[in-house]
């Protein structure tokens, strides 16, 4: 406490613990909502993320018991920020998610155990570049921080867009048919709908 | 002292950066945005510094510096920075920064968490730009 006098420390461990373990709850549903949209290629980018998310989760999870606290259990469902009805849609809650992700981590990053700072660098570095690998631009050299160009624009990634010809149809829907046209996401993804994270408020510029 | 050493560290990748672009018209378009963002992490380290602190004059690197020190890779004052030393400059600065963190402010903490966020996005993208 007498170290960080500038500082006032005003998370105690848990709290930003239990954050980063809401952030996984919530990136896990999302991603499973992700995995049922998307075929091909960004079905198993997808799932290399819902498989990711996953253990980290059970991390927290055990990490904060072992510290004699209660973890969270997910909530039954979770209201996403926009309808995610075609690949594009599910592209663009991968990126929210990961970045909504990585704030989480930047929070815990800055707690005093040294441990937990080490496992918030390495999944926010994680994080930060499964975002990129779902869309491969990057804009603020501050991931995670909410500073400017939280950009979430629905420009797909490229490698997956290119790798989808052979879909595998395992999005209902006819969600398959769609990957090919993701290019035009932007345009007439969710009309309508809020797809700016709700923190956004903090963003002060 | 931990702050300068990050500081002169990232000053280092800045020149790495400026070296490349320009010694390398073909990528240079695509490498000063990396150039960029290094800079802007290099503004929020130096924005730690205590005010007032003369001992650290905060004097801006030029980006082309020749004067710093090579990458260890580099045999001749001629040969040219690759993407692939820009790789590795990025992958090991990346991989530093949870060790750096363990004895950080609350807020440098955060900073060097975000900062190697985007270096370790870094070492993706750069796969991107063809040597």
């Amino acid at each position: 406490m007498t170290e960080s006098a500038a500082e006032p420390s005003k998370a105690p461990t848990g709290d930003a613990l239990d954050r980063a373990l809401s952030a996984e709850h919530a990136a896990v549903y999302a991603y499973g909502v992700i995995g049922g949209k998307t075929s091909g290629a960004l079905l198993k980018r997808a799932t290399a993320g819902f498989d990711a998310h996953r253990a980290r989760r059970d991390q927290l999870r055990t990490l904060i018991t072992r510290r004699g606290g209660t973890p969270a259990e997910p909530g039954p469902t979770y209201l996403l920020p926009f309808e995610v009805r075609k690949p594009a849609d599910a592209v663009r809650l991968a990126v929210l998610v990961e970045q909504r992700v990585t704030t989480a981590y930047l929070e815990l990053a800055a707690d005093r155990d040294p441990a937990l700072r080490r496992l918030a660098a390495l999944a926010a570095q994680e994080c930060a570049t499964r975002a990129y690998g779902w869309q491969p631009k990057i804009g603020d050299p501050f991931p995670g921080m909410g500073r400017g160009g939280a950009d979430v624009d629905a420009a797909p990634a490229e490698e997956a867009g290119s790798e989808e010809a052979g879909s595998e149809g395992a999005g209902s829907e006819g969600a398959g048919s769609d990957a090919a046209s993701s290019e035009s996401a932007g345009a007439d993804a969710a009309p309508g709908q809020e797809a700016r994270p709700e923190q956004s408020a903090q963003g002060g510029q | 002292m931990l702050l300068t050493s990050l500081i002169t560290g990232k000053e280092h990748l800045v020149s790495l950066y400026g070296q490349a672009v320009a010694a390398r018209p073909a990528q240079a378009a695509a490498l000063e945005p990396f150039r960029q963002r290094h800079a802007a992490h290099l503004q929020a380290l130096r924005a730690l510094l205590p005010a007032g602190g003369g001992t650290f004059p905060a004097s801006p690197a030029p980006p082309a510096s020749s004067s710093a020190a090579p990458s260890p890779s580099a045999v001749s004052a001629v040969s040219v920075v690759s993407v692939e030393t820009l790789r590795d400059a990025e992958r090991r600065a990346a991989s530093a920064r949870p060790a750096q963190m363990a004895t950080a402010s609350p807020a440098l903490s955060q900073l060097l968490a975000s900062i190697g966020a985007c270096e370790a996005v870094h070492v993706v993208a750069l796969g991107r730009v063809r040597d």
